[in-house]
């Protein structure tokens, strides 16, 4: 889907009307309760010796469980392989078992013919949690659940063939 | 504040340095918190997630590559936060309060602004009437229409945080924005493509 260059145009101009209104601000006692929030959490976490900020997740970790998702080429063989390092205490067996468990549900739905965006979100995902952007993986896994459960549900609707990518909804098939 | 004092200041808040960290704060508050507060409609919140966004912030630096891109990071931290968030309120569905609803009543406090009390006052109108426009779209329009307008990210970068095509993301805006001018501005003509957005609602 693209868009034509008059519409390009348009997007143009209702961003810049957009940027007419007014911005809202927070209050003066939340910028207080902020600033000493980021302070107790700064001392919290600054290393009283070296001074740096320990970085917040096992990067290495995540690294290696994004190379195992992606190279494996597809994601039930990745989960199915990827036995986690004893050292991220974020990443325990019952989470290896969770991830296949989500595996075989995802098989399950044979409809699903085309894995890529899981994939993508995938990897997005374990993105997300290297960089910090994410904080759990337990969030994680617990939306593989949700989406998969979702994906079950859906499939079982009638309306589940005519709905595309953008969220728009066109004549059901046949 | 040009890119070289940003990669000081990152450097500073990676090191530890308080005012570093605090620098960021007075930095990115006020568009963190309007992001929020247009993505959930209420004040508490907003200033809630604000708050979580900077602990996140201070936890994680250390781990953040420094490539210029300091702003899509950051966002991106909000905009995983709101995507929590939205699905955990699914349960008990969030619900647009305007500043008037709020229990003490206080205008919109001009915390980086220094407009008079009519001023605030009229401003307030206008953000309680976005709020309740921008809460009409479709989650996923409002997300695309609200990190451009905040996080200042481009279409590609909002296209790969969300997942989507780019030519998703592009869509998205534009039908977005064309729909919350028409609820604005109460009249037919903001966009070829009203018609359309009107039936897709």
């Amino acid at each position: 889907m693209t868009l034509t260059p008059h519409e390009l145009r348009e997007l143009e101009a209702n961003e810049a009307w957009l940027h007419g209104f007014a911005t809202p601000s927070p209050s003066p006692d939340a910028l207080n309760r902020l600033r000493a929030a980021v302070q107790r959490e700064t001392d919290a976490v600054v290393e009283p010796k070296r001074r740096v900020i320990r970085p917040g997740a096992p990067t290495g970790a995540w690294a290696a469980a994004a190379m195992l998702l992606l190279s494996a080429g597809v994601v039930w063989q990745a989960a199915r392989e990827y036995r986690p390092a004893p050292t991220p205490p974020a990443f325990a067996a019952a989470d290896t078992d969770r991830l296949e468990e989500f595996v075989s549900r995802w098989e399950r739905t044979d409809e699903i013919d085309d894995d890529a965006p899981v994939l993508n979100w995938l990897s997005r995902e374990v993105g997300d949690l290297e960089s910090g952007a994410n904080a759990s993986w337990d969030g994680t896994l617990s939306q593989l659940e949700e989406e998969v459960t979702g994906l079950e549900t859906d499939l079982t609707r009638p309306w589940y063939d005519s709905y595309d990518d953008d969220g728009a909804t066109s004549p059901a098939r046949g | 504040m040009n890119d070289e004092s940003l990669r000081v200041i990152i450097a500073g808040a990676q090191r530890g340095d308080r005012a570093a960290l605090a620098a960021l704060v007075e930095r990115y508050a006020g568009r963190l918190f309007g992001f929020f507060y247009h993505m959930t409609g209420r004040r508490d919140d907003a200033e809630e997630m604000m708050q979580e966004v900077f602990l996140r912030v201070v936890r994680m630096i250390g781990a953040y590559s420094d490539h210029g891109r300091f702003e899509p990071w950051l966002f991106r931290i909000a905009a995983n936060l709101t995507r929590d968030r939205i699905r955990r309120d699914r349960r008990s569905p969030m619900v647009c309060v305007t500043e008037s609803d709020e229990p003490d009543g206080d205008p919109l406090p001009g915390a980086f602004t220094d407009e008079s009390p009519a001023d605030r006052s009229e401003q307030n109108e206008e953000i309680d009437r976005l709020n309740a426009a921008l809460a009409q779209l479709p989650e996923a329009e409002r997300q695309v229409v609200m990190l451009r307008h905040f996080s200042q990210m481009s279409f590609k970068e909002i296209a790969e945080l969300m997942g989507t095509p780019l030519g998703t993301a592009l869509a998205r805006a534009h039908r977005g924005l064309a729909r919350l001018r028409v609820l604005m501005e109460g009249h037919e003509g903001a966009s070829d493509h009203d018609a359309y957005a009107a039936r897709a609602s």
